[in-house]
């Protein structure tokens, strides 16, 4: 199993680097290698972080499609719910919805694939949230989902950071 | 590999087709400009019946275009701008017809101007250099406020661009027709995104004094220097109807910062106020710093159109992926820092 591949993808990284990118002139091919480089860096700090970035964006997103279901359903009658009932059943489907089969390995793109669905899903509670600040956004519980939401935000672009900006140095073209 | 090289003998046979009595042409030169990642520009040297000519030629990318625009809206931008005040590379002709593509992509051809898009010493920190950025960004700014001054409905930028319904409803507008634009080729949900354009909607200013031309990305890097003087302001791929302000959130390293350092404290009210003589129109630092936010917004816009050509597989430039990752990323986090998502200590 030695080396890995990160250590196999490290290598390569470093090899070329030092090597090929420091002969390479012709402007338009420099400019393409400075931009390669950056990009086996970025592979390199997804291989690493992004399974567990990915697992911890699931359980957060599912805290807050729960939090909007509890949200929904103690809304008092008589209130203008906007779209939010309306997106009750899907997202029951999001969380309920099976992404491996038994004994499947929980691959990165198996476990990306969950994640999109539940983001997309997420998506239209926002919207649907931002339509209804209007009429619920007194109580307090809408301002502690919105926080929720916001806080589940903010650690995924946390996350992501450490492949899409620290992962990335000198020269980009 | 097609997609490296410009077919010299379909070009030639373009310029015969468009150039007026052009019988004898060769195609002695073609080099690929280095920078620029949203489309391809090529310099062609060519001998039109014994002459030589220099020409500018564009086109996309074998994928599309990493803006959301079409290749044609950057053409017919140039040909509104043909015999204003606005010094421009002259554009020539729009190549469509199926028997002269090259490579199966169209392309739009212009005079080349003499020049450069760089200024040495432009960089250089020592302060003998500041009077050079000082005079380079005045220079811009009077560039500028032709633009912003150009009487844009009688030149017929409204039937290119979807106008604000006013000054007052600009930058509302503008999110929404982003928005749009977004949703017409998004592949994947960004929840980030969505959360920070209420944001955007409750901040818009309202107190735009017009709206006029704007020509999108602009400063260094985006126009053509001869002598130290701009000749031609070039790459209008993100024109659109705006309030002025916007352009001074596109311009690139000619702004000077608030204290004036490296612009022998010339600072950012200084050039504000010389822009205001020159054009009459009032850039507030507030509108500047909002419609840097609604940089952001674009910037996401483009970086994820650049992801289509790779999930559909038709094209696989280095760029791209890295507009499509990094870009994408600095784009989220402008929108989430101005929206206060990054806050520890978020208020709502």
């Amino acid at each position: 199993m030695r080396p890995r591949a990160d250590e196999v993808l490290h290598s390569a990284i470093w090899s070329y680097d030092t090597y090929v990118v420091p002969e390479v002139e012709e402007p338009f091919a420099k400019s393409i290698a400075l931009t390669v480089g950056n990009l086996l860096r970025h592979v390199n700090a997804r291989l690493e972080h992004e399974g567990q970035a990915i697992f911890d964006d699931i359980t957060e997103m599912r805290a807050c499609l729960a939090a909007t279901r509890s949200f929904v359903a103690e809304i008092p009658p008589g209130r203008d719910h906007g779209t939010l009932p309306s997106l009750s059943d899907r997202i029951d489907q999001a969380l309920g919805a099976s992404y491996l089969e038994p004994g499947q390995y929980p691959s990165l793109r198996l476990i990306t694939n969950e994640a999109l669905a539940l983001r997309g899903i997420l998506d239209e509670v926002i919207r649907a949230l931002q339509a209804s600040r209007k009429a619920l956004g007194d109580s307090s519980t809408y301002g502690g989902l919105r926080r929720q939401i916001r806080r589940c935000l903010r650690h995924q672009l946390e996350r992501q950071k450490v492949w899409d900006s620290d992962a990335l140095s000198g020269e980009r073209r | 590999m097609p997609e490296r090289t410009i077919e010299a003998e379909r070009f030639a046979s373009s310029i015969k087709t468009h150039l007026v009595d052009a019988r004898d042409v060769k195609v002695l030169e073609l080099t690929k400009f280095p920078r620029g990642v949203s489309r391809e520009t090529w310099a062609a040297k060519v001998l039109v019946d014994g002459e030589e000519r220099a020409f500018s030629i564009r086109r996309d990318l074998p994928g599309g275009a990493v803006q959301p625009y079409p290749l044609r809206l950057e053409f017919d931008t140039y040909w509104r701008l043909k015999g204003t005040e606005v010094p421009i590379a002259e554009p020539l002709w729009y190549e469509d017809d199926p028997n002269w593509l090259l490579d199966g992509r169209e392309f739009y051809v212009r005079d080349r101007v003499d020049g450069h898009w760089d200024v040495p010493g432009f960089e250089n920190p020592a302060p003998e250099f500041d009077k050079l950025r000082r005079t380079l960004s005045q220079d811009h700014l009077g560039k500028l406020a032709l633009v912003h001054s150009l009487d844009w409905q009688s030149l017929g930028f409204g039937e290119l661009f979807e106008a604000p319904a006013s000054a007052s409803t600009a930058a509302l507008d503008r999110i929404n027709q982003l928005e749009a634009l977004l949703a017409s080729f998004q592949i994947e949900p960004l929840p980030a995104v969505t959360e920070s354009l209420e944001w955007l909607r409750d901040n818009a200013p309202t107190d735009a004094p017009c709206i006029c031309l704007c020509k999108g990305t602009n400063g260094r890097g985006e126009e053509v220097f001869h002598d130290g003087k701009i000749v031609a302001m070039s790459d209008w791929e993100e024109a659109c109807i705006s309030d002025p302000a916007n352009d001074f959130a596109h311009m690139q390293e000619f702004l000077p910062p608030p204290d004036g350092k490296h612009f022998g404290g010339w600072g950012r009210q200084d050039a504000l106020d010389f822009y205001h003589e020159l054009s009459g129109i009032e850039i507030t630092t507030e509108r500047l710093g909002y419609y840097r936010v609604l940089r952001s917004l674009e910037m996401v816009l483009f970086s994820h159109h650049s992801a289509l050509p790779l999930a559909r597989g038709t094209d696989h430039l280095a760029r791209l992926a890295w507009v499509a990752t990094e870009m994408l990323y600095v784009g989220q986090v402008g929108l989430a820092d101005a929206a206060g998502l990054l806050s520890e200590e978020d208020s709502r």
